[in-house]
């Protein structure tokens, strides 16, 4: 009741007009009817009716109440959820388990380091059936550079269809695969493709209605968000208000629906006083948007991950790989690589690139003890 | 030495308090009068029985400003008050707790800055476990961002106590809800101001400190551009969280974001005139900007505070709130099987 | 805008209308929030609104990946490709160039970029049965004259190319005549070109390639260092252009870049792409790199034919004598590898390497 008037949402003009006839809190309109509040106020029958139904809704209205949860019901929550695994066992473990559901990820990289080929892995490995520790959810892929091509798509989910049959051989599981198949991976994954950033707001607004009629979805992509947003903008400020209005009715769609929602982003030069550094694009304002942020990049001949922020987990690097197969551990082909590091004719650079890396690992062992 | 404090929102209250009686009062009166006063009458009847009425005016004056004003209090007064109704919480973080004059203070809004993954969640993460673990008091957690994990808040909690029983026992104190833009922040607000809280043993008068993490992924969408309603929609925020603080005696923990500017120096984000909203900022760096370096060390900086010297700067490192171990065995519990 | 046609609700189309809103962008790129203002009305009327646009945009609903890999939705064909002329290339960029997308060919002059995009060109006037789109192709030259006669070369070789062609086929196409050739000195007359003359033919299904020859000339010798914020926005800009065009008309682009020499710090750091012991890069930088689909990198390596593949010694009448490399550095569909080709009289061909070769010559 005590709630000001000035603070709700309804069209501003109604909201002054409200306030010039003394509607300054909400228990000054209580027991108002719609018709003495038209009167008083100004305003149309119609416009009154409306201010009534948003300042009081009924009851069983959704939304209406907040809603309180003790942090033990979201840790309940957030050990019911399962995590969609890339099938490099080390990322994984960066993660926590793999990707979240429920929350959102943005992935940076440079072009050709592997973006597009996460986002691919990860809308197969939704996939995956539930006794074999997968989500078993649908994905929705929103392709805004062209990138997404069904081909690439057909090898994953065979090489991900391989790894769960050896699987089944070992433990046994009977049936649990006849309802994943090649065509079943395929159909499951929707395909939206964006090419500017009218459609993709456009589609954004209907992913509610989407996401209702498909419940089952658990993985949601959008590649890349930079594209569409880093050509076409003369004034930077309404980039930002649009991009961040987006990003907010993501993570409550993440949030709402339980889906794992990944953005991914170029990289870009920032000129400093007396050296360059790669960095994420889009501003430094969007790195808030999303609550983890994973960069890809090369170092010497070995693609790294390194999750540079979190709120649950360490910020960490692992080296990954990516075969004909999708995405993979180093270390089950460690083999080749350090056949093809002594291959390689200038293999300083990666040598130290593994020097570095094996002194961070040592500095993070000395921090756990 | 007597100082005087005034404080501007009594004064507000008495001055509306003040004017508005007496216009209706002549209102009233003088209506009366004209209606009582004959056609005959003479002037100088109309200027006495005028007079008559504004030396009644004044008298009701006097007894409505010894009613409402405000009178001066002398700094002792204030201090015992202060020392009665506020309570420093502790972070839980030495240094943190050394930059804020040893903890956050009641009745006060700080503020958070920091570039992404600068370490802002984590120090509200930290500083909710800590009221809730250590001090026993009830949190109220307002997430914005996604940024919320309580299985992180289960590790902070699990280096301070043992037994499930008080890991579970802190964790119920910590309340959250979701919001995802500036309307339902505000009603999240308003509900927690009018008594809307959840019932909880002790009563809502165990709150303590109530984090908003964060106020720039609400707002950025509704400011810029040619929307004039965003900035009312900031004061409101502002005047919400400020009256929470004041009204509840609680502690008020805001993040927020930092503006680069072209020389490389940062300032906090959403302009200036948010910038007067916290009574203390605290910025977060990372301690080697460098991307490849993932310490989790962090340099904290006290931009703004009425108690200590400005710039003040205290390193800590992100992982101090728990011990790694802990994290290790998570960790590897939580790898789904067809990983290997 | 007429908005009469949306299924908008009485009171909210008045208000549209009233607010005198011109398009359906502007609606999408202003918040709920700006949207209430200006157009006093509700919250709830304004998601109404929202929703009305958005679905008036995107009209096409969800396709499965299902769909796209049989081939069920001809907006998004990705069963097509274009040829290169040659089986064996096909086979390496498993089958070709994608419709849709900007593929890039970087390499060091000489390396042989403009001998592939002219076999493309021709290459994509056969009918879809041997590889082609059936329709000509747009040669834009920015920095040397196009080689006409070269071009007339190939032409009349073409059979000894493509001997699985039969020759009522190829003789009913006249290769010659459907080669536009545009010159662009410089970025103005490039942007005019791309943007205005190019979407006229192609509406008229003339052509269903566009080979730019050379992207990075334009923007190296335009801009200097200073500049690059500029060159970054028009790189940006003219990726953009190109992107729509190929998207539209299902056209693949082909852009020829060069190299610089990978010296400095800053630039191995700005994406190596893995090809550190390569020493050269594609020129123009991360941003152009956004940009690109696939992107290829050709160069010609000291060995010839015959030394390394002696047994290909009684062939030789239809390769080249020098040994050259194409290799993938980064496509969403092909992991990094390469592959042989050589450049003979009649055109480009790849020489079918196994691995244990490939893996050889590597390390020679």
């Amino acid at each position: 009741m005590q709630r000001e008037v000035a603070s709700l949402a309804l069209a501003p003009t109604i909201k002054a007009k409200l306030i010039g006839a003394g509607f300054v809190r909400v228990g000054d309109l209580h027991e108002v009817s719609a018709a003495e509040l038209r009167i008083e106020a100004g305003i149309s029958l119609q416009e009154s009716t409306e201010v009534l139904q948003t300042v009081f809704p009924r009851s069983h209205e959704k939304g209406s109440e907040t809603r309180w949860m003790k942090a033990t019901e979201i840790l309940e929550q957030e050990k019911s959820c399962r995590s969609i695994s890339t099938f490099c066992a080390a990322l994984d473990t960066v993660l926590g388990g793999g990707i979240m559901t429920g929350k959102m990820i943005e992935i940076c990289g440079t072009p050709g380091v592997g973006k597009t080929q996460l986002c691919i892995q990860l809308a197969v490995n939704t996939q995956i059936p539930a006794s074999f520790g997968g989500v078993e959810g649908h994905s929705v892929y929103i392709d805004t550079e062209g990138s997404f091509l069904v081909d690439r798509v057909v090898d994953v989910a065979e090489a991900a269809l391989q790894h769960c049959k050896q699987q089944h051989g070992k433990t046994g599981q009977l049936g649990a695969l006849e309802n994943f198949t090649l065509e079943t991976i395929l159909s499951n994954i929707f395909f939206f493709r964006c090419h500017d950033y009218v459609e993709l707001l456009a589609q954004v607004h209907l992913l509610p209605d989407f996401l209702f009629k498909h419940p089952k979805v658990r993985f949601l992509v959008v590649d890349s968000i930079a594209y569409p947003f880093r050509h076409e903008f003369e004034d930077l400020s309404v980039r930002t208000r649009l991009l961040h209005g987006l990003a907010q009715k993501l993570l409550q769609l993440a949030s709402q629906h339980n889906i794992a929602i990944v953005l991914t982003n170029h990289m870009t030069i920032r000129l400093e006083q007396n050296n360059s550094a790669l960095v994420p694009a889009l501003g430094e304002s969007w790195g808030h948007v999303s609550p983890q942020r994973l960069v890809l990049y090369w170092q010497g001949k070995q693609r790294f991950a390194s999750l540079t922020k979190s709120s649950r987990q360490k910020e960490q690097m692992v080296p990954f790989q990516i075969t004909s197969h999708g995405f993979h551990d180093v270390q089950l082909f460690q083999s080749q690589v350090t056949a093809s590091i002594s291959s390689a004719t200038s293999n300083t650079t990666t040598v130290n690139a593994r020097k570095r890396c094996r002194v961070e690992d040592d500095d993070e062992h000395e921090d756990c003890l | 030495m007597n100082y005087v404090f005034v404080s501007s929102h009594l004064f507000y209250c008495t001055i509306t308090f003040h004017f508005f009686p007496t216009y209706k009062i002549v209102y009233f009166s003088s209506h009366k009068h004209n209606s009582h006063m004959k056609k005959d009458s003479s002037f100088t009847d109309c200027i006495s029985s005028f007079r008559t009425l504004s030396l009644t005016l004044v008298a009701i004056n006097r007894v409505l400003l010894a009613q409402y004003a405000s009178f001066p209090i002398n700094g002792a007064d204030l201090y015992d008050e202060l020392l009665s109704s506020t309570a420093i919480l502790s972070t839980g973080n030495e240094s943190l707790d050394k930059l804020l004059d040893s903890g956050l203070y009641t009745g006060e809004v700080t503020e958070l800055i920091g570039s992404p993954g600068s370490g802002k969640t984590q120090v509200c993460l930290g500083v909710a476990a800590n009221v809730a673990c250590e001090l026993k008091r009830n949190v109220v957690y307002i997430d914005s961002t996604g940024g919320l994990s309580a299985s992180r808040l289960l590790e902070i909690v699990k280096s301070k106590v043992s037994t499930a029983e008080q890991q579970l026992d802190a964790l119920r104190r910590i309340y959250v809800t979701e919001v995802f833009d500036i309307f339902s922040m505000l009603k999240v607000l308003q509900t927690l101001r009018t008594g809307g809280f959840p019932e909880s043993p002790s009563g809502s008068s165990s709150l303590k400190a109530v984090i908003v993490d964060s106020v720039r992924a609400v707002l950025l969408p509704v400011i810029g551009g040619n929307q004039i309603e965003g900035l009312s929609l900031m004061m409101q925020l502002a005047g919400e969280l400020r009256m929470i603080s004041r009204d509840f005696c609680v502690a008020v923990l805001v993040t927020n974001h930092v503006i680069r500017e072209s020389n490389g120096a940062v300032k906090p984000g959403l302009g200036r005139s948010w910038s007067h909203v916290p009574r203390t900022r605290i910025l977060l760096q990372h301690v080697n900007s460098e991307m490849t370096t993932q310490n989790g060390l962090r340099r904290a900086t006290l931009l703004k505070s009425s108690r200590q010297p400005c710039q003040i700067s205290e390193e800590f490192c992100l992982g101090s709130w728990n011990h790694h171990k802990v994290v290790k065995e998570a960790k590897e519990d939580s790898i789904p099987e067809e990983a290997h | 805008m007429d908005w009469d046609h949306l299924e908008l609700k009485p009171s909210v189309l008045l208000a549209v209308k009233r607010a005198k809103i011109q398009s359906t962008k502007e609606i999408l790129s202003l918040s709920g929030l700006e949207l209430q203002t200006l157009l006093k009305l509700s919250q709830d009327d304004v998601l109404h609104l929202q929703k009305i646009v958005a679905a008036s945009i995107r009209k096409t609903p969800a396709i499965t990946a299902l769909q796209l890999h049989q081939g069920e939705c001809p907006s998004f064909d990705q069963t097509t490709k274009l040829s290169l002329g040659c089986p064996i290339l096909d086979k390496f960029l498993r089958g070709g160039l994608p419709l849709v997308g900007i593929a890039e060919l970087a390499g060091e002059s000489s390396a042989g970029k403009t001998q592939i995009c002219m076999q493309l060109c021709l290459s994509v006037q056969y009918p879809q049965k041997y590889g082609g789109l059936g329709a000509g192709a747009v040669y834009i030259c920015t920095e040397d004259a196009f080689p006409a006669k070269r071009l007339q070369q190939l032409i009349s070789l073409q059979h000894r190319l493509r001997p699985e062609v039969p020759v009522d086929v190829m003789r009913s196409i006249a290769f010659g005549n459907n080669i536009y050739i545009e010159h662009a000195g410089d970025l103005e007359s490039l942007n005019m070109c791309v943007s205005k003359r190019i979407p006229i033919l192609m509406s008229r299904g003339l052509v269903r390639l566009v080979v730019l020859d050379s992207v990075a000339a334009l923007f190296r010798c335009e801009f200097e260092a200073k500049d690059a914020i500029v060159k970054a926005k028009h790189l940006k800009t003219l990726g953009a252009t190109l992107h729509n065009l190929s998207s539209s008309f299902k056209t693949p682009i082909v852009c020829v870049n060069q190299v610089t020499a990978a010296v400095d710090e800053s630039r191995l750091m700005e994406g190596s792409f893995g090809i550190l012991e390569k020493k050269v890069l594609p020129a123009l930088g991360l941003t152009w790199s956004s940009q690109v689909l696939i992107r290829l990198m050709v160069s010609r390596t000291h060995l010839s034919v015959q030394d390394r593949f002696p047994q290909l010694t009684n062939h030789l009448w239809h390769l080249g004598n020098i040994l050259r490399t194409m290799e993938v550095i980064f496509a969403p569909h092909i992991a990094q590898s390469f592959c042989f080709y050589t450049i003979a009289m009649d055109g480009v061909r790849g020489i079918q390497a196994n691995n244990a070769e490939q893996a050889s010559t590597l390390n020679t």
